[in-house]
């Protein structure tokens, strides 16, 4: 099979199911009669979508900014510490734990406390979704480089290397594919705790981000822009985890058994 | 034996369903349930509400009461439109607002005449105005681009006003002088005077003074039981005349379910909200006049919230049918 019907196929069947669950949708209010404050149908949603543009377009720029600079923290400071504690067996066991706390913490509790250190807007916005963000891929980095194989471990080690060139040489590529993985988590979550942070310090009016668009349209009764929102935060969560999943396939796609394998699926 | 299954299950339902029995064996209706949702907290601007159920005046009236605490996010109008409450209490822009999307709410039972929304500053801010606030570079808490926003918004502009959402928490207006945020005026400004905290309030009402908190049924349940709704505004309206008699009687039982304000708060704020909620005019608690309703309608329509052109002030007033007892309060005068 060609790789432009492969690309094809591959985009074709996620679409027809979800032209179905919007056909149902569509028809479901119609024959149910369901208020459109309460449920509206996809047709109601795209018609607030359309008339709001040019307002849901200046918002979602400015919730992805926020997640997007969040994930950036995030992966960077998760590749980093993670990196740092899987190279110290003592920091592993001291921290690891710790960072398992920072995952069971609901950014939704502690995001009305992240309000009295940061500045609102974009600032609130950006620590929200790096908090989130930070623990898959602290996790990936740091359960991808201690699974390292050992035997080869063992070489670098009978060749002399220092801790540091075996780090670089060794374990940081043999994790790039679990922490791609916890990237893609990450992408995903950013998009999340920037919106809750947006809930509780997003700037209003002209400056409005997406969380604070849904809010006012909650308030207003406006269902429709409401799901319009929503549906736009999935377009920035889509397109954060679209672009780690090409980043990672550039990294892993010529030698990763996971990469290899679906090439080989597809044929 | 048809007849004696029938009478067999006519009796169980009687006894396990539908009816409870007296002590002298005589059957009498189950008590109706009613869901109340209220928008926020319990707190003192639902003293009526809660003095009606603490003295039994629900229960004696038939009615199974229960009172369903809020919060900022809370969907109230939704909620009782889509019939998952029975009553519910909301601003008078929330029930045209939802009137205009195709939502039928009627409105029983106004507990606030005047409008107590208001904004809290330090002291020490040189504001004293809502020109000036609005015409500064403050950074306010005030709810998602509510009506009276818009209305501020299309008066004196507001370009540089920076606004962040009002969550009810005082935290981040006790950390920094220059903050600013939306309040009910018996409420925040209390706990701060309470705190130590010298205060300043601005308030909203001298621009937009709207029935700022009413109760409103969906009409199809209204029509359903009507003497559900007349029952349950006799008995609202009795113990706000109780609870404004002696709030200090019923301010603990609602200071039980609401740890975030104290009972001396509260005790304060229920003679604060007397004079927002006893109609000036001497009418009794609760009256409703459609010429505010029509006015609301008319703001609204001009800062875009609702279409021009509609109507949804028309029969928004909840009437008792001919036949039932007449509600005291629940409409015009």
């Amino acid at each position: 099979m060609s790789a432009t019907a492969s690309a094809i196929r591959a985009v074709a069947w996620p679409l027809l199911g979800v032209a179905i669950v919007l056909g149902v949708w569509q028809i479901g209010v119609m024959v149910s009669g369901v208020a459109h404050y309460l449920l509206p149908p996809p047709s109601a949603i795209a018609r607030a979508m359309w008339e709001s543009r040019d307002m849901l377009t200046a918002a979602m720029g400015r919730t992805a900014l926020g997640a997007a600079i969040g994930f950036i923290c995030a992966a960077a400071a998760g590749i980093l510490l993670g990196s740092v504690i899987a190279l110290i067996p003592l920091l592993r066991r001291s921290l690891y734990p710790l960072a398992t706390v920072l995952q069971m913490v609901p950014v939704v509790a502690v995001a009305p406390l992240l309000q009295l250190w940061v500045d609102n807007g974009l600032p609130m916005a950006i620590l929200s979704a790096a908090i989130v963000a930070l623990f898959p891929v602290l996790a990936a980095t740091i359960d991808g480089q201690a699974s390292v194989d050992p035997g080869l471990r063992e070489l670098f080690k009978l060749y002399g290397a220092s801790p540091l060139r075996r780090w670089w040489k060794l374990d940081f590529p043999w994790s790039v594919p679990a922490t791609v993985t916890g990237l893609r988590i990450a992408a995903g979550l950013a998009v999340i705790g920037a919106v809750v942070g947006e809930f509780v310090s997003g700037y209003g009016g002209t400056r409005a981000p997406l969380g604070i668009v849904i809010q006012a349209a909650m308030r207003d009764a406006r269902t429709d822009l409401v799901f319009a929102a929503v549906a736009l935060t999935t377009v920035v969560g889509f397109a954060l985890f679209g672009a780690i999943s090409f980043v990672g396939w550039l990294l892993v796609s010529r030698w990763h058994a996971s990469a290899v394998n679906e090439s080989e699926d597809q044929r | 034996m048809w007849r004696s299954v029938v009478v067999a299950a006519a009796t169980f339902l009687c006894l396990h369903v539908g009816c409870d029995q007296s002590k002298d064996g005589s059957a009498t209706p189950a008590a109706a349930m009613v869901r109340v949702q209220l928008n926020w907290v319990p707190e003192p601007e639902f003293g009526g509400i809660f003095a009606a159920q603490q003295d039994g005046l629900y229960s004696a009236a038939g009615l199974d009461v229960d009172i369903r605490k809020g919060g900022s996010q809370v969907p109230v109008a939704q909620l009782v439109a889509s019939g998952q409450a029975d009553f519910g209490v909301m601003t008078a822009e929330d029930v045209l607002t939802l009137r205009d999307r195709g939502g039928d709410l009627v409105a029983v039972f106004a507990i606030f005449q005047e409008n107590p929304t208001g904004f809290l500053l330090h002291e020490s801010n040189p504001i004293t105005t809502i020109e000036q606030l609005w015409t500064s570079s403050s950074t306010v808490a005030v709810d998602a681009n509510p009506p009276f926003v818009r209305l501020l918004n299309a008066k004196y502009g507001g370009k540089d006003l920076k606004m962040v959402p009002y969550t009810g928490a005082l935290a981040g207006f006790l950390a920094s002088e220059d903050a600013v945020q939306q309040c009910f005026i018996t409420a925040e400004p209390v706990e701060c005077r309470l705190r130590g905290v010298p205060t300043r309030v601005l308030s909203v009402a001298t621009v937009f003074n709207p029935y700022a908190a009413v109760l409103a049924t969906s009409a199809a349940s209204a029509a359903k039981r009507p003497q559900v709704v007349e029952a349950f505004v006799r008995a609202t309206s009795e113990g706000w005349r109780r609870y404004f008699a002696e709030p200090a009687k019923y301010n603990p039982g609602i200071a039980a379910l609401n740890p975030s304000m104290s009972l001396e708060a509260m005790n304060i704020a229920a003679e604060m909200e007397r004079p927002l909620i006893v109609p000036a005019d001497g009418s009794p608690i609760g009256s409703m006049r459609l010429e505010r309703w029509q006015q609301l309608e008319r703001e609204l329509a001009q800062v875009g919230t609702i279409e021009s052109g509609r109507m949804p002030s028309a029969g928004v007033l909840w009437s008792a049918p001919v036949g039932t007892a007449s509600g005291a309060t629940a409409t015009t005068p």
